[in-house]
């Protein structure tokens, strides 16, 4: 009879502990925002330069880099949603391969960087 | 004022059962249920199941307070520095039958908490560190009414418990910033036990549900301060500080335990208690957006032997551990005031444990002398993710207590107490990310790190005074004056506690 009730215990006290392993953490903190230019289809960029910043929109932080790659440029970052502000200069030649050189903005007020990696697009506006 | 009509008919209710069930031996049923000696190894008593042979005698007690409280500094901003309270509580705990206990409470206290800083929410040492607050604070007003009532049925081997506290609280500032908090608490507990014959064996299972609404106004032209959603080490979140000056709290929680106990009092005694609750803390005026979830974990563990005879002693270990995770919702983007949560993320996490391991001594004659004492190690850590933050220290602690209780004439019975802690910090460490950081912030943190991290001596006195005489049946009253010191590295004080009462 004691060990009957002994067993009901701890059977209860397993499937309580089991019940108890309620929250794990969600500790999927950043992950590698890659931003791309978009440029028109009549140009063609050889060289961009400037500087991609992008605004955590919770809690203010930001990160910078100014390393493209073509068109893109890669920033390890906190997961959640972005403003994305970019200024520089490309150096493009276009249909009648004529080169130009012009600085540029780019901006977006709401991106979410949540993905592995996460993707975002901004259209380029020459100034 | 109806509220407290109500109140006041239930406390006369509580009299009116409470005198029907009173018993002659009034003097051993004060010394029983006010001896520390019985305070030890005392863990089982959460479980309403082993409340039936808590005590040996029925006792029931009213009484009416005032406790006073000052330090030169606050400890913590969020906590003040002080308060004064004037209340009255009812206990009862009453044997019914050979079967069958009741016991339960009713309280009201009103009064004020001195110099708050960085808090505007009720209840911060359970929702911390998920609160509002801002820099400004200044004293509280506070009122809280409980209700407590449990029952205990012993029916064959097996008892069955059921226990159900209610706490209702209203804290609020009549000047600028004027914080309103309402906390509805409600606890329910339910235990069985088996008696072994020499031992009990019990478990028990219990919920809560707890509820906030907390909200800061601004009626002086003189303009308005940020309040500030706090995130844990002196961090706030950017986006929803400043005007979101409303938060609500939800939580439901729930707790089991498993105890063994001896039938007479003497022997072995074990004890393990879990509870669980997640707070949602919500931002009504962002379409109830849920800004953080507080996961707070509770551990307690103790393990024992006492024995109670004309010389009694125990000796016990045990351990409390409390664990606190708190996930950040990541908001979205806004669609007509409406945020989505996107993401979630563990960004604070902190950890308690105290250990301890201690010893007590009971001489019953004519006179009843206890002894406590205790050796404990206390270990906090806290941290924050990005930017990073950390803190953390260890305590080591000592403390004394000792008891007198005696006859001093035929109808007075004197209970003296007095107690001497002392908490020396080890280690400490502390990690602040000061160019992200505010001053205020800074100053804040900065200043909860010297105090908590100093050295305390705590000494307390009580002296209280039993009058029955016997014409009077098993009525007494009672006078009680205590009194205590708060010494520490930066903050010492003074705490005064005046009540009297009466016993039946």
């Amino acid at each position: 009879m004691r060990k009957n009730i002994l067993g009901i215990l701890l059977l209860i006290l397993f499937l309580l502990n089991i019940l108890s392993a309620c929250h794990d953490d969600n500790d999927d903190y950043t992950t590698s925002a890659n931003i791309t230019i978009s440029v028109p289809d009549s140009i063609n960029v050889e060289k961009m330069q400037g500087t991609v910043t992008v605004v955590n929109l919770n809690n203010k932080q930001s990160y910078s880099s100014s390393e493209f790659n073509g068109t893109s440029t890669l920033i390890d970052v906190m997961r959640g949603s972005y403003s994305i502000n970019v200024n520089g200069t490309v150096l493009y030649h276009d249909k009648q391969n004529i080169k130009h050189t012009k600085s540029f903005r780019a901006a977006s007020s709401y991106s979410e960087f949540l993905d592995h990696p996460a993707k975002a697009s901004v259209n380029i506006i020459f100034m | 004022m109806r509220k407290r009509k109500f109140i006041l008919s239930l406390l006369m209710l509580s009299v009116c059962t409470i005198v029907h069930g009173s018993v002659a031996d009034t003097v051993t049923a004060i010394n029983e249920h006010n001896s520390i000696f019985g305070d030890v190894l005392s863990l089982q008593k959460n479980n309403p199941a082993f409340m039936n042979n808590a005590y040996d005698k029925q006792y029931s007690e009213l009484r009416v307070y005032t406790d006073y409280e000052k330090l030169n500094r606050p400890i913590l901003y969020e906590l003040g520095d002080g308060h004064n309270y004037a209340g009255i509580n009812i206990n009862s705990y009453i044997k019914l039958n050979n079967t069958t206990t009741v016991w339960g409470s009713a309280s009201y206290r009103s009064g004020s908490k001195k110099d708050i800083k960085w808090n505007s929410t009720a209840d911060f040492s359970t929702l911390y560190p998920y609160i509002m607050g801002d820099t400004l604070g200044g004293n509280l007003n506070n009122e809280r009414y409980t209700f407590s009532g449990g029952c205990a049925t012993k029916v064959g081997r097996l008892t069955i418990g059921e226990l159900i506290y209610f706490r209702a609280e209203h804290e609020y500032r009549t000047k600028d910033p004027r914080p309103r908090s309402i906390v509805t608490d409600l606890s329910m507990r339910l235990g069985v036990s088996y008696d072994l014959g020499k031992y009990l064996l019990g478990t028990g299972l219990g919920a809560r549900f707890y509820k906030q609404t907390n909200s800061v106004e601004f009626f002086k032209e003189d303009g308005v301060i940020p309040e500030y959603q706090m995130l844990g080490l002196g961090m706030y979140h950017q986006r929803f500080s400043g005007n979101n000056t409303s938060s609500y709290y939800k939580g439901t929680g729930f707790c089991y335990d498993i105890n063994i106990s001896p039938t007479k009092k003497n022997g072995m005694y074990l004890s393990a208690e879990y509870n669980y609750i997640p707070y949602k803390r919500i931002l009504p005026d962002m379409n109830s957006f849920p800004i953080t979830t507080l996961y707070l974990y509770d551990y307690n563990g103790e393990i024992g032997w006492k024995t109670v005879q004309k010389f009694g002693w125990s000796c016990f270990a045990g351990i409390n551990y409390e664990k606190r995770d708190g996930d950040e919702h990541v908001a979205g983007n806004s669609s007509s005031g409406e945020y989505l949560v996107i993401a979630d993320m563990t960004m604070f996490h902190s950890h308690k444990t105290d250990s301890y391991i201690g010893g007590a001594l009971n001489f019953n004659g004519r006179t009843q002398w206890n002894f406590t004492g205790r050796i404990g190690y206390i270990d906090c850590a806290s941290n924050y993710i990005f930017p990073i933050s950390k803190m953390s220290f260890s305590k080591l602690y000592e403390r004394i207590e000792g008891q007198f209780i005696g006859n001093i004439k035929n109808d007075i019975t004197v209970n003296c107490i007095l107690s001497a802690s002392y908490f020396h910090n080890q280690n400490k460490d502390i990690t602040l990310p000061y160019t992200a950081m505010d001053n205020a912030n800074i100053n804040l943190m900065e200043y909860t790190y010297s105090n908590i991290t100093g050295n305390y001596l705590i000494i307390s006195a009580k002296v209280r005074a039993d009058y029955t005489p016997s014409n009077w049946k098993s009525y007494g009253m009672f006078i009680e004056l205590g009194g205590g010191r708060f010494e520490g590295n930066n903050n010492n004080g003074n705490k005064i506690y005046l009540s009297t009462g009466i016993t039946f």
